[in-house]
C-alpha cells in the first residue's frame, strides 16, 4: 500500500485513538502513563467527530471557550468518531494546550509557562529555542506513550472488547 | 520575515504546528558526522531569487538567522538535536493579470505591424510579458523550522500543509539522500505491535448492540 492509501484506509486507527483519549480523560482524573508519569488531561475548546468518507463524510464540530459537549455526545451515539480535538495536558506542573488530529499531528501547540511572573525568562534566542525544543519533545513523548498504551490494548482482542464495553457504558451515562 | 504558517519563528515564540517524520534509513553512522551535515547544509543552502526571474527557491538557512547560511556547528547542533530552517521564497504572477497584459501587448504589436501575429510571435510576446511581470512581482518569504534527532531517527518540521511537506521532503532527500516517512498512527503502530496484529485491526463500532 502506498502512503496515501494507508493514510486514507487506516485513518480509523487515529480516530479510535482520539475517541479513546477523550473517554480516558473524561472518566479518569489522573491518567498513569508508562515511562511518563501521571497526567491530567481534558478536552477544551474544540472537538470534531466524523463518520464516513468522501462525499458520504458527515462531521460535527463543537467549538468555543465554554464548550458544550452535548452535540459531541450525540454524534458519538450516532457512531461518529473523534477526528480532531484540542486537549489540555498537565504533567509535573507543566501544562500544554494542543490540537491533535487523526494523523496524530500536533497543531497549534501552546507551550507551558516555565517561569512565574517576576522570574527571569531565558534571555537569548538560542536559550529559548533549546527550552522550547525540550518542551516540545516532552509533549511528543507524552503523545507517543499514550498512543503506545492505546495500540497495545487495541491489538489485543480480549482487552479491546473489555475496553469497548466500558466505553459503551460511558456513552450510556453521558448520553442520558 | 513572515511567520503566519508556523515557520522558523514559531520554534522560538508563539504556537507551533508540527509534522513529525521517521528517517527511513537511520543515517546515524560514523561516516555521517557533524562535518558531513555541515557540508550538506552548505551545499543545499538557500539561494536568493531577488536578482533572477525564478518563481521559487527552496534551501537551508540557519535557525536563528534566516539570512545566514554559514552553518557553523555551534549554530545548528544543540545536544542531540540539529536545527535548521527551510526557507521558501516564491514570486507569483496571477493568471488574470498575465492574460490582461498579454492581450494588451499583442493588440499593440498587431496595430504596429498592421497584421495578425503568427503563433511564434504570440509566444514570443507572452514570454516577454511574463518576464516583465515576474521582474516586478514581490518575493514572498516563509521559513520553517526543522529539528533532526539523529539518534532517534526522527525529524520535525514546524509547519503543515501538503505543499510545504512536499518541498521539505524533496529538500531533505536531495540533501541527505534518505527518505522520510510521515509519523502517522499506522507507521508508529508498526514499531509497537506485530505486522500481523496490525493488519488484523479493523474499524470498531462503539455503538454496536446498544440502544440509546
Amino acid at each position: 500500500m502506498d502512503m496515501v492509501t494507508i493514510m486514507r484506509e487506516k485513518r480509523f486507527i487515529g480516530q479510535e485513538f482520539l475517541t479513546w483519549i477523550w473517554y480516558k480523560s473524561d472518566v479518569i482524573d489522573y491518567i498513569q502513563v508508562r515511562n511518563i508519569g501521571t497526567l491530567e488531561m481534558s478536552v477544551e475548546r474544540r472537538i470534531v467527530l466524523e463518520a464516513g468518507s468522501g462525499i458520504e463524510r458527515k462531521t460535527v464540530s463543537c467549538v468555543g471557550s465554554d464548550i458544550d459537549l452535548s452535540e459531541a455526545w450525540a454524534a458519538l451515539r450516532e457512531g461518529k468518531k473523534v477526528s480532531q480535538a484540542r486537549f489540555m495536558i498537565t504533567l509535573e506542573g507543566l501544562t500544554w494546550h494542543v490540537t491533535i488530529n487523526d494523523q496524530v499531528e500536533l497543531r497549534s501547540v501552546k507551550m507551558p509557562k516555565t517561569f512565574d511572573s517576576g522570574e527571569e525568562e531565558p534571555e537569548s534566542d538560542a536559550d529559548k529555542l533549546l527550552e522550547r525544543i525540550a518542551l516540545l519533545s516532552k509533549l511528543a513523548d507524552i503523545v507517543d506513550a499514550l498512543f503506545a498504551s492505546f495500540i497495545n490494548v487495541r491489538a489485543d482482542d480480549n482487552e479491546w472488547a473489555i475496553e469497548v464495553a466500558k466505553m459503551a457504558d460511558w456513552m450510556d451515562i453521558r448520553c442520558k | 520575515m513572515k511567520d503566519e504558517k508556523g515557520g522558523q519563528m514559531s520554534l522560538i515564540k508563539g504556537s507551533i504546528n508540527l509534522t513529525r517524520y521517521k528517517v527511513i534509513e537511520n543515517i546515524d553512522t560514523p561516516d555521517i558526522d557533524i562535518d558531513y551535515i555541515q557540508k550538506q547544509l552548505q551545499s543545499f543552502r538557500f539561494q536568493s531569487i531577488d536578482e533572477t526571474l525564478d518563481a521559487e527557491s527552496v534551501g537551508w538557512v540557519e535557525t536563528l538567522d534566516s539570512l545566514s547560511t554559514e552553518f557553523s556547528p555551534t549554530i545548528f547542533n544543540f545536544g542531540e538535536c540539529y536545527t535548521m530552517g527551510m526557507r521558501v521564497d516564491t514570486r507569483n504572477v496571477s493568471t488574470k493579470m498575465f492574460k490582461r497584459y498579454v492581450a494588451i501587448a499583442i493588440a499593440k504589436e498587431e496595430e504596429r505591424a498592421g497584421r495578425p501575429l503568427s503563433a511564434d510571435e504570440r509566444g514570443s510576446r507572452k514570454n516577454f510579458v511574463y518576464a516583465g511581470l515576474m521582474n516586478k512581482a514581490p518575493v514572498d518569504t516563509d521559513v520553517f523550522g526543522v529539528c533532526w534527532f539523529q539518534k532517534r531517527a526522527e525529524v520535525w518540521l514546524a509547519g503543515t500543509g501538503t505543499r510545504t511537506r512536499e518541498r521539505f521532503e524533496a529538500l531533505w532527500q536531495k540533501t541527505f539522500g534518505t527518505g522520510l516517512l510521515l509519523k502517522i498512527p499506522y507507521v508508529s503502530a508498526r514499531d509497537m505491535i506485530s505486522q500481523d496484529g496490525l493488519e488484523r485491526i479493523s474499524p470498531t463500532s462503539f455503538t454496536a448492540g446498544r440502544r440509546f
